[in-house]
């Protein structure tokens, strides 16, 4: 019978595919959390220097920074990518509490502080944001701290996006690691008491200060940076800078390599090149204004040095913990 | 003599078992992972579900935002469906192909256009547009054209000698009343039906208006923390209403079929000293749903270096969309144009209730199900290649292709078919050489349907292309995190060139059509 | 033996009882026309005979053969080599006429230069040897019912059913084509088996008439 030959060959080539996956010695998949407009250069970049095909995964807004990561997750028994680029360290380290990500010690990662690595070299953090208080050039008020959201002056006058999502939550969580959680809670309160207005993001937290509506906000350094280049009234204050001061919560990038991905090797050099002092000279070039890690790296004039900045003293896996502990609380404070 | 299994029934077990493949096996596995937990049935996930305090405020949302679009769609679209079909008003075509335009591009771009409006204009409160009333402003602008297209097709479809005897009776306003309406109300009916299936699993308006509904709950469930079992958990309310709305369907369309054939020349009623403020009502409409927000959002994209930013950005996602849409396009005529061949006689009940089951069940409920099915080592050819893609256009769109072909099958004289077989013709000699020619124009309006359908689809892009892989409208939506205006300006116009071309060809074919030979 | 017979056939459409318990012996070559008014059950018989439905209850046998057994033993038209006319002639509009000829003659792997031949030929019988060209819609409604004739004919059946093809024809017209098909009848042999409800057709081509009335030979 013709039918049943070709019904056989058909289940040999079947079982011939699905045995022996290809895998091309020169793609590299990655997966980003880190905004497309900025992440794809640098990868494109990367494909033009080593002749290397970059196939990405990117996350959208609404799924923003966990779209990819739970695809991760998801896929751990077959793995699909070689490299995760997490927009903030707390991805990263949710990959590595699952087993997904495997240690990596880049040479490129030589020169990058301690605390913005994994201790046991599961993700290497680079090009960072920081959360800044944004102020409106006209307003009375000169906030220093993020204390000023409980003072008098500020009532009603201060934004704050939603703390259930994106940076704003890491920020809570590093207040509730440092101070611990009665401190903490007692703050959240007071500047929900002050009449914080709580915006849907830290873009729409922008526009309220660009425009006046507000006096100050806190917000993510890439936003701050961007409205001051086009020129609106707006000043940037790096907040809680005296010596015993909190320090400015850094939220860098990070990049880890998938356990069991299929270009291990080419994702190995997909991360030298990402934690190079070049891709951080780019990054902060380009309109993400993104803080070098390394020292040296040429910066334009909007930005400061990582030495030049208090930063706060936070491990990035407690504040990961923390996040998910304090969700009920944030709940109930955004009154969702 | 013994019974031999005859090569049209080995077809349509093949067909069927495609759209099994596609659509009815993610959608099963899913439904029973969200009942089975660690070996053993548990309600856990719904009991979470319903106890979460954002259930029922969210089902509550979905319910009373599809119910407002689809009221809205029914108050602007049926008036103007029976304009465009039985009034001598000029220009009716091009008022009808106007309008049809939000229709064919990807649902967030009004969204989109409006929020450049609202930019534009300064209004830095828009509370109007993020929330309930932006919502339907812009849903029902995107479903509208489903209503009025079915109500021109149904309204045109009514005998023009039952009208004509009408007329003769009583002037055209009872006519309208009296015989036209309530002859094409199934086909009117349905496009309402569908409007609300269609605007229940809308996701990408919604959660870029920030109006928080079912499906966002789901898709964030999923892509938040794939958790399957929650994500699924929250998609069966949606599935079980895109049920009971096919139902309904069923049950209003009983004993009924399509036939777009018009006998006589039927109504037409004379607008005279109405047309201009017809014409009018009709412009502003136009304007207030389609010009108006898509200039706003086309507006930035005439800029040289914007255009080449956005052709080195997506240039590849262009071809691989129109490449992907295109083989979608053929799969799904070619599934649609035998399953509506192979139940013409038999089983069309049963298969337009299940491709259309499959047409209402939200694009990222069936996109979870699929990769669920397919994501294990042995499947790789299937999860990591747009194979995954084309399996989710295929179960989502083959309604569409089946009911067309279906529509031009019963155009057919089954006599033509009777001959061949006596004729000595085999099955496929009788597919190949009479209906494939005399069904040209409905293959050509299925494909293109199709394509444009699968190029415009957002969830499926979104959650079901493979790495490196993704196709136009998911680039442009993840782009749009920090991204120029004027780039994704220049995206979208891009987009909406590469669906309106065919729209174009679609419009031309069906003008053909209307022509009798 | 009889060439064409049904046992006790019983046929019903939804609710619509059309053939009960009908017997009907048809002997070869014979012109058998069935006769009377609409909805008596005519047109069914002729389709159970082309195999174009299948008997609920009863027995057909073609030359002693079962092709039809109360759905059990089913012959398929395209099978049964038998030729028919329909009411609305049925004629490909793709199609030219030497095209709608040679189909069915392709479809039966008739070898090419054999079935021209016998397209020719058959043109030729019909008078249409001008018009192989034309499509269906360029011809006269007499021309039409020619090709339909020669269609039906070409692949040499032994039974030819025809469905009042001639209702839509000036008394005229009728009566030439109805003169051909005597000649064809001659000269080919075939069982005709021909419906209508026209006395003059009946009486201008019957060997034998049969009444039908609800369902049954009256």
């Amino acid at each position: 019978m013709r039918n049943s030959i070709s019904f056989v060959v058909a289940l040999a080539l079947i079982a011939i595919l699905t045995s022996c996956r290809p895998t091309s010695s020169r793609t590299v998949v990655v997966y980003v959390s880190e905004d497309q407009v900025f992440s794809e250069p640098i990868l494109k970049d990367f494909e033009r220097d080593t002749g290397t095909t970059v196939k990405s995964v990117f996350d959208t807004e609404e799924s923003k920074s966990t779209g990819v990561m739970n695809r991760l997750i998801a896929e751990k028994d077959n793995a699909q990518a070689d490299v995760y680029w997490a927009n903030e360290p707390v991805r990263a380290d949710a990959l590595k509490q699952r087993g997904v990500s495997t240690p990596y010690v880049s040479p490129s990662a030589e020169g990058i502080a301690d605390q913005f690595k994994d201790p046991d070299h599961y993700w290497t953090g680079f090009s960072a944001r920081a959360r800044l208080l944004l102020v409106n050039a006209r307003s009375t008020i000169k906030p220093a701290s993020v204390m000023a959201y409980t003072g008098p002056s500020a009532k009603g006058r201060a934004a704050i996006a939603n703390p259930l999502f994106g940076t704003t939550t890491d920020y809570v969580a590093a207040l509730f690691t440092i101070w611990g959680d009665d401190h903490a809670r007692t703050f959240m309160n007071d500047i929900k008491k002050n009449g914080v207005k709580m915006t849907t993001s830290n873009g729409e937290s922008t526009d309220f200060v660009a425009t006046g509506q507000v006096d100050f906000s806190l917000v993510d350094s890439d936003d701050a940076v961007n409205l001051k280049k086009q020129g609106k009234p707006v000043e940037i204050v790096y907040p809680d800078q005296d010596p015993n001061g909190l320090g400015v919560l850094i939220l860098p990038n990070a990049v880890a390599l998938i356990k069991g991905g299929p270009h291990t090797e080419n994702g190995k050099r997909l991360i030298d090149y990402l934690l190079s002092k070049e891709t951080e000279r780019k990054l902060a070039f380009a309109d993400c204004a993104q803080i070098p890690l390394h020292s040296g790296v040429e910066i334009p004039p909007e930005i400061r040095r990582i030495e030049d900045i208090k930063t706060m003293r936070v491990s990035y896996a407690d504040l990961a913990r923390k996040m998910e502990e304090i969700q009920p609380f944030l709940k109930e404070w955004a009154g969702q | 003599m013994g019974r031999t299994v005859r090569a049209e029934t080995i077809v349509l077990w093949l067909c069927l078992a495609v759209v099994a493949i596609a659509g009815l096996a993610p959608i099963a596995l899913m439904v029973f992972e969200s009942v089975w937990h660690n070996g053993h049935f548990s309600l856990n996930h719904y009991r979470e579900l319903i106890l979460t305090a954002r259930f029922w405020p969210l089902l509550g949302n979905s319910i009373r935002l599809a119910l407002a679009t689809a009221t809205v769609c029914g108050l602007i679209g049926v008036p103007t469906g029976i304009f465009f079909a039985k009034s001598d008003l000029p220009l009716r075509s091009g008022f009808m192909w106007l309008l049809t335009v939000p229709f064919v591009l990807p649902p967030y771009f009004i969204a989109l256009g409006w929020s450049r409006v609202v930019a534009r204009t300064g209004v830095t409160t828009s509370d109007w547009l993020f929330g309930f009333g932006g919502c339907v402003l812009v849903l029902s602008s995107v479903f509208l054209p489903i209503v009025t297209l079915l109500t021109f097709a149904s309204a045109s479809n009514v005998d023009g000698r039952l009208e004509e005897a009408g007329r003769l009776a009583s002037g055209w306003p009872a006519v309208v009343r009296r015989i036209t309406l309530p002859l094409s109300a199934p086909g009117i009916l349905f496009s309402l039906v569908l409007v609300f299936l269609l605007a229940i699993g809308e996701l990408s308006v919604p959660s870029f208006l920030r109006y928080p509904v079912l499906p966002v709950l789901s898709f964030t469930q999923f892509a938040a923390s794939y958790n399957f079992g929650a994500a699924t958990a929250a998609a069966v309310p949606l599935a079980a209403l895109a049920f009971l709305g096919v139902l309904i369907e069923a049950a209003l369309l009983q004993n009924r079929v399509y036939t777009f054939r018009s006998i006589g020349c039927g109504l037409v009623i004379p607008l005279d000293r109405w047309k201009p403020f017809v014409a009018a009502m009709l412009g502003l409409l136009s304007v207030a749903l389609v010009i108006l927000p898509l200039s706003a959002l086309f507006a930035d994209a005439f800029s040289l270096t914007a255009m080449r930013e956005a052709l080195q950005r997506a240039g590849a996602s262009v071809v691989r969309s129109v490449i992907y849409s295109a083989i979608a396009a053929t799969i799904l005529m070619t599934l649609g144009f035998l399953l509506g061949h192979l139940t013409r006689d038999r089983g069309q009940r049963l298969v337009n209730f299940l491709t259309l089951s499959l047409f209402a069940i939200p694009g990222t409920v069936l996109s979870i199900g699929l990769i669920r099915l397919w994501n294990s080592p042995m499947t790789w050819l299937i999860y990591t290649t747009p194979a995954l893609l084309m399996l989710g256009y295929t179960a989502q769109y083959c309604a569409v292709t089946t009911r067309l072909s279906l529509a031009g099958f019963f155009l057919i004289p089954k006599t033509l078919d009777e001959a061949a077989r006596l004729s000595g013709a085999s099955w496929a000699r009788r597919l190949f050489r009479i209906f494939v020619p005399l069904s040209t124009r409905t293959l050509i309006c299925a494909w293109l349907a199709a394509y444009i359908l699968c190029l415009r689809d957002v969830p499926l892009a979104l959650m079901t292309a493979p790495p490196g892989g993704d196709p136009l409208p998911a680039r442009i939506l993840t782009l749009m995190a920090n991204g120029a205006p004027s780039l994704i300006a220049s995206l979208c116009l891009i987009m909406a060139i590469a669906s309106l071309v065919p729209l174009a060809i679609l419009a031309r074919v069906i003008r053909a059509q209307a022509i009798p030979a | 033996m009889n060439h064409i017979e049904l046992d006790g056939v019983s046929k019903t459409f939804g609710e619509r009882v059309v053939l009960s318990d009908l017997s009907l012996k048809i002997e070869k070559a014979e012109r058998l026309v069935l006769f009377g008014p609409s909805g008596s059950g005519k047109t069914t018989v002729l389709r159970l005979v082309a195999g174009l439905e299948v008997p609920d209850k009863g027995e057909i046998r073609i030359e002693g053969r079962i092709v039809a057994n109360s759905g059990k033993n089913f012959v398929p038209p395209e099978k049964r080599n038998v030729g028919m006319v329909f009411q609305d002639l049925a004629l490909w509009p793709h199609m030219t006429v030497q095209q709608n000829l040679m189909f069915g003659l392709n479809a039966r792997r008739i070898q090419k230069r054999e079935a021209e031949v016998r397209v020719r030929e058959m043109l030729h019988r019909v008078g249409l040897e001008h018009r192989t060209e034309a499509k269906p819609h360029q011809l006269s409604g007499g021309e039409q019912q020619r090709v339909a004739l020669a269609r039906a004919l070409v692949s040499r059946p032994s039974i030819l059913l025809m469905d009042e093809p001639l209702s839509s024809l000036e008394e005229e017209r009728k009566c030439a084509i109805a003169s051909d098909l005597l000649d064809l009848h001659s000269q080919f042999g075939f069982t005709l088996v021909y419906v209508t409800h026209d006395r003059a057709e009946t009486d201008l081509l019957a060997s034998r008439v049969c009444q039908m009335r609800d369902g049954r030979v009256a």
